[in-house]
């Protein structure tokens, strides 16, 4: 008691003052503190899930430029194993298990939707019909929505690709160049523009490039008027006509696309597939296509190739065939060229043909559009090229490079 | 024996007394005076950790609020959309592009906006510096209105007349924005990276002609924030860009 009674001061007043002080201190810290680090965390969620959302889309143009999904391709899919391999890209330290999804669906009302003014509505809705997510109207345009969520926060973006074409450049108006010489046997005049499968466009008159001879039973003189159709003689005749850039862009998009074939074991076991035989497996030769071989190439079948339906709208192919040196023309340790082409039989060939090596033909072939060879051309029989114009303004449209999103469609719409 | 006790008693009285002690006057008035101070200190202290406390709060709102707003504008530039009335007329992403205000279009949070080829709608942010009548700065987001002027929206390729009715057609951004007020640095809200027809780039205009709108490349949104409105300024300062997607050329 008397200890007790002994006690005096404010150390208790003053402590509780100090500790009620320091407390709401610490709880306007901590506020802050949460406020600012909720906030910093939202607007990060946010910038990962629109980032994550347009790298979707970046990888969806690379799938439908690497091969575009015309009217007669499967729908597209964002498989489970591409999205397994999507999502394996980002560390998941920073990006724990994003969800992600890829939409396809065509530029056209597939569903039958209308809006209250009786428009027709084109959006994701018309995924769900089967058949529609490719470009199924085939007007080279396929509408892409992606979407992302990591953590919390949500992002959707909504695009129309279209197709990337390669600018070819080929000059018009000129039927064959080679930088060897061009042969003919037997005075019919192999090279011309008869219609109806040739067609000179605005030109009054074609021309022949050669770096050597040509010989003037080679061509049909009313389609040559000179003087200076005919150039014998001329350097570089190849490449002037088809540029070593373009040729190595062609090679690319061939590779890119599939149609890349070779007989030479490595090159298969680097992606390139068998060499399709003309004669069984016509369809094969459709659109762009790069044969890699040291040997000729025989387009002999009965049966055409890609060029049924030749005319005015009929989508020409480019036929490519090479030799390593062509294909990897910067390394030294490649120097052989291929055997060239050698045509016969009775179909036709609607397009473009090069070749480094030379071009012979026998039997009633026709190549329906240009011929391009580093080697001799050597024609025996009746016409085999037949100049087409529409070839040549068309080609831009067969040797696609890859896809971009068409000006003023990137949306970022509501994520669902 | 009665004296005795008597006089025992009178002892133990006499002691008791001796014994009695007391505070003095002064002794209380000391002890009134150092609790009075005591006391004051620490209600001062309370009202001034309450005020703080409060102002923690506010801030935090006030910060939240910003970074939202600038988060929007954002967005909302990123998606700039051009589009064609005709064959031959074409609207840009970005029409008006000057340091308090922008004029665009774009599809983002409309109804139908996620409709493949639906029409963008005229839409803008403006600052509106601090007046008397309006008080605090503020940023506005503003849509063109269908029948608020004598055309029909977006064909008007106008926003002059929700401009000038900021206060019916304007939707309130962020309030206490101190850009280019008397206490604050001068500031743009908005600037512009853009190449000019020469290919020159200029990263930084704060005006441009109506000729180099179409060649924006980004839009730098620089916004100052009085987290502490109304008493001595504490700015909030935010920065980031917006790079419309639909402006890259590669598109």
């Amino acid at each position: 008691m008397s200890r007790m009674r002994g006690q005096q001061g404010s150390a208790l007043v003053l402590i509780i003052g100090v500790v009620a002080a320091l407390a709401v201190l610490a709880s306007s810290l901590v506020l802050l503190t949460v406020n600012v680090a909720g906030n910093t965390s939202r607007d990060r969620g946010r910038a990962k899930a629109f980032n994550v959302t347009e790298a979707l889309i970046d990888h969806a143009l690379s799938r439908v430029g690497q091969k575009w999904p015309g009217p007669s391709s499967a729908d597209m899919t964002f498989t489970g194993s591409e999205m397994t391999d999507f999502v394996g890209r980002f560390d998941s330290s920073e990006f724990a298990t994003p969800v992600v999804s890829i939409t396809y669906f065509d530029n056209q009302n597939m569903n039958g939707d209308y809006d209250m003014n009786g428009d027709p509505v084109i959006n994701f809705l018309d995924a769900a019909v089967p058949g529609s997510a490719k470009d199924a109207n085939n007007d080279g345009l396929i509408c892409i929505e992606a979407q992302a969520q990591v953590g919390k926060q949500k992002a959707r973006i909504q695009v129309v690709a279209r197709k990337r074409m390669l600018e070819t450049g080929v000059p018009h108006g000129i039927a064959v160049a080679t930088d060897g010489d061009i042969y003919s046997n037997n005075q019919k005049t192999p090279i011309g523009a008869t219609p109806p499968n040739g067609y000179m466009g605005d030109f009054t008159g074609l021309t022949i490039k050669a770096g050597g001879t040509i010989d003037p039973t080679s061509y049909d003189p009313p389609f040559f008027p000179p003087p200076d159709s005919v150039q014998p003689g001329v350097q570089g005749a190849t490449d002037s006509v088809i540029t070593p850039a373009i040729r190595q862009s062609i090679i690319d998009a061939a590779k890119m696309a599939g149609t890349w074939y070779s007989d030479i074991a490595s090159e298969q076991a680097a992606g390139a597939k068998p060499i399709p035989d003309a004669n069984t497996n016509p369809t094969a030769f459709e659109g762009l296509v790069v044969i890699e071989t040291l040997s000729s190439v025989p387009l002999n079948g009965n049966v055409d190739l890609n060029g049924t339906g030749v005319g005015v709208n009929k989508m020409p192919g480019i036929l490519v065939v090479i030799g390593p040196h062509t294909m990897y023309p910067d390394e030294p340790s490649k120097a052989d060229v291929s055997g060239g082409i050698d045509i016969g039989g009775t179909a036709n060939y609607f397009g473009l043909v090069y070749t480094d090596g030379p071009i012979t033909g026998v039997g009633t072939m026709n190549i329906i559009g240009m011929a391009v060879a580093k080697g001799s051309v050597d024609f025996k029989g009746n016409r085999r090229i037949d100049y087409n114009d529409n070839v040549i303004a068309n080609l831009k449209q067969v040797v696609q490079v890859g896809a971009q999103i068409v000006p003023d469609t990137w949306r970022q719409i509501q994520a669902r | 024996m009665t004296k005795i006790k008597a006089s025992l008693r009178q002892a133990a009285l006499e002691r008791r007394a001796s014994a009695q002690k007391g505070v003095s006057l002064i002794e209380l008035l000391i002890a009134m005076s150092i609790l009075t101070v005591i006391t004051t200190m620490i209600l001062v202290s309370w009202f001034a950790l309450q005020n703080s406390y409060a102002y923690s709060v506010h801030s935090a709102h006030a910060r939240e609020a910003a970074r939202d707003a600038v988060s929007r504008m954002t967005v909302v530039i990123r998606d700039a959309q051009g589009y064609t009335t005709n064959e031959t007329t074409s609207v840009g992403a970005i029409s008006v592009a000057e340091s308090s205000k922008i004029v665009f279009t774009t599809s983002y949070a409309q109804t139908g906006g996620a409709n493949v080829g639906s029409t963008p709608v005229l839409s803008g942010f403006i600052f509106i510096p601090p007046t008397s009548s309006t008080g605090t700065g503020k940023i506005y987001s503003v849509q063109d209105q269908v029948g608020a002027d004598s055309g029909t929206p977006p064909a008007d390729g106008s926003l002059d007349y929700e401009l000038y009715h900021i206060g019916t057609y304007g939707r309130l951004v962020v309030d206490n924005v101190v850009n280019n007020s008397a206490t604050s640095p001068p500031t743009s809200l908005f600037s512009y990276t853009y190449f000019d027809s020469l290919g020159t780039l200029h990263p930084a205009a704060t005006s441009l002609s109506s000729a180099d709108v179409k060649y924006i490349y980004s839009v730098q949104i620089h916004c100052l924030v009085d987290l502490n409105p109304g008493r001595s300024p504490v700015y909030m300062d935010l920065q980031t860009t917006a790079q419309p997607r639909n402006m890259r050329p590669s598109t």
